[in-house]
């Protein structure tokens, strides 16, 4: 499965979102990353065609906007930035609603085992009666998480899945989102402000900047002290871990000439 | 837990609980029927109401026509008529994700009320041929007309709820205001016809109506129940709703069109009567939470046990006489209403 943008351009009114991006998603873990209102939402939505952007959106090599509507639900699900379900339903149910597009008046077996299966693996099969108003704001992040992957998809795109996380479980979902790249062959694409889950987690990394893609490549190639403070402002001192991986250490707002 | 058992666990006892709750509304809905049946003003005692019902033939005729005429078709009347508003108002709230909206806060009562004035006091139809049904016709023109406007507003503004309440409460002293300059130019014949059936009264019942009102149900509730999961998605938010494939603005403007048909045959027949629309779905929304399989039906059979017990209030609060219903249902509403509310625990459901 390859999920591509070709010079994807996108306006909210007057205001230009997207500028020309071009993204391939091929496999693994796609972290997206970006200062706000870099566009990260907005090619995340353009992907999932929900936005109609000029230039394409191809999923293997069909234009989204063209894919009907219950197929692309079935193989592209998209988890919304702040995503506050304010739905009477139970956990359980509402995880179940990721499968809708199989549901029958009765739930079958398949369903209520799929439903139970992910509130295992996220830990959260003790919530399964609470009402999702009810649980706190991490658990529902988690339960949304659940949901999105209820519908058995192709490809995941995430919007900043760990806002509301501590950070045992923002680690815990970047284990699972790998385990899903890895073992069900998912591709994952993630909107993050934490570069460390990124470096960590990603196997590719998109640096977007004002709508552009300022920089692509492995953690190692895109995650520098150069691009950090070019796109962020910011200075930081980037270490390595055990695995090579960058270990990025933010240390002041950047001043003028810190690019140089 | 055993994939051929999916009734095992949670889930299944959470489904076995909802279902008992319909169960038991059934029950309480015709337990309230049977009792309207037994009272009215002619105070006929129960072995004489039981030998109508059920050997009509060797009951006298006075007996039989109050019976058969009058309180069978008003009792069924009071459950169809608010059926409608209970369906319309779980419908109406969920289209437009706002607890507030139903067809009376949004006007859509009012504006099928002055549609039915409209064709009362001046026989004007704004559907073209269909004389005969002048009344329920206009009530359903105006009532999709001003849910038209809601929805448009709603989609302007992006569904934001205090815009919508707002806009809906706008509408609703409109077209009140258009009912009133209609009382104001009618004849006393005309005025004294629109007051009464302002006042919402289920005493117009007749069996023809009755085969209109339950006909409409016949059509929508099926359409909405085949729906019932694109709906329970729908409160996820729309982009939610959308990346699971849902077509949000079409499930809307089809649903609306369907809540539109049931608000005007119910207020052209019943007058404008408020509380349960908004009512029954909160009371079903707090036992069964808001999957649609149970919310619907069970808004449906709290409306239509909610305009039941009305109709015997009606009855019962001035012996002898018939007190207008839609008085009655806030007098019995409230307090229901306001006991469940105080009742609630957290995780009811």
């Amino acid at each position: 499965m390859i999920l591509e943008g070709v010079n994807l351009d996108f306006s909210y009114g007057e205001t230009p979102a997207l500028k020309g991006v071009s993204v391939t998603i091929g496999g693994g873990v796609t972290a997206v990353i970006g200062p706000n209102a870099s566009g990260k939402s907005t090619l995340l939505r353009c992907l999932c065609g929900l936005l109609r952007p000029r230039g394409k959106a191809l999923l293997d090599g069909v234009d989204v906007a063209r894919l009907k509507a219950p197929e692309l639900a079935r193989r592209v699900s998209y988890l919304s930035q702040g995503f506050w379900p304010q739905a009477f339903l139970t956990v359980f149910e509402f995880v179940l609603l990721g499968r809708l597009h199989q549901l029958s008046w009765r739930v079958s077996a398949v369903d209520v085992d799929c439903v139970n299966r992910l509130l295992r693996e996220f830990g959260i099969a003790d919530l399964a009666s609470r009402r999702i108003t009810e649980v706190s704001g991490g658990q529902a992040q988690m339960a949304a998480i659940a949901q999105a992957l209820a519908r058995e998809p192709q490809v995941l795109l995430l919007d900043e899945p760990t806002s509301n996380l501590d950070m045992k479980h923002q680690f815990e979902t970047g284990e699972l989102l790998r385990a899903l790249a890895g073992s069900r062959g998912i591709s994952v694409v993630v909107a993050l402000h934490d570069l460390n889950l990124a470096a960590r987690f990603a196997d590719v990394v998109y640096v977007l900047n004002d709508g552009r893609v300022h920089s692509s490549g492995s953690p190692a190639e895109t995650l520098t002290a150069e691009m950090i403070a070019s796109v962020y402002g910011v200075s930081a001192r980037i270490g390595f871990g055990d695995d090579g991986r960058p270990e990025v250490i933010p240390l002041r707002v950047a001043q003028p000439d810190a690019t140089r | 837990m055993s994939a051929s058992m999916p009734e095992r666990g949670f889930y299944g006892r959470l489904a076995r609980r909802r279902l008992l709750f319909l169960a038991g509304a059934f029950c309480f809905v015709l337990a309230s029927a049977t009792m309207d049946i037994l009272t009215g003003p002619a105070g006929l005692s129960l072995s004489e109401v039981v030998a109508a019902v059920f050997q009509p033939g060797q009951s006298e005729a006075t007996l039989r026509t109050i019976v058969w005429t009058f309180r069978i078709p008003t009792a069924a009347f009071a459950l169809l008529i608010g059926c409608a508003l209970g369906v319309a108002g779980a419908e109406m709230q969920t289209i437009l994700g706002n607890p507030l909206a139903s067809p009376f806060t949004l006007g859509v009562s009012a504006a099928a009320g002055f549609g039915a004035a409209l064709a009362m006091v001046c026989g004007v139809a704004v559907a073209p041929g269909v004389a005969a049904f002048i009344v329920p016709a206009n009530a359903f023109v105006f009532a999709t007309l001003c849910s038209l406007v809601v929805y448009g507003i709603a989609k302007i503004k992006r569904g934001s709820s205090e815009t919508i309440i707002l806009c809906g409460i706008a509408l609703l002293f409109l077209f009140n205001s258009g009912v009133a300059f209609l009382e104001y130019i009618a004849s006393e014949d005309e005025l004294q016809a629109v007051v009464f059936w302002m006042f919402g009264s289920l005493q117009g019942a007749t069996w023809p109506k009755l085969a209109v009102v339950a006909s409409v149900l016949a059509i929508a509730i099926p359409i909405i129940a085949s729906q019932a999961w694109k709906l329970t998605a729908l409160r996820l938010g729309d982009v939610q709703a959308q990346n699971l494939g849902i077509d949000v603005e079409r499930l809307r403007l089809r649903i609306l069109i369907l809540v539109s048909m049931l608000t005007a045959v119910a207020v052209c027949f019943a007058g404008t009567i408020g509380f349960i629309g908004l009512v029954g779905p909160h009371l079903a929304r707090i036992l069964v939470g808001e999957d649609q399989r149970y919310f619907l039906p069970l808004s449906g059979l709290i409306g239509a046990l909610l305009l039941s017990l009305a109709s015997i209030a009606s009855k019962m609060l001035f012996p002898g006489a018939i007190f207008p219903v839609g008085i009655a249902t806030s007098l019995i509403g409230v307090p229901f209403f306001t006991a469940m509310i105080i009742g609630r625990k957290r995780n009811s459901w």
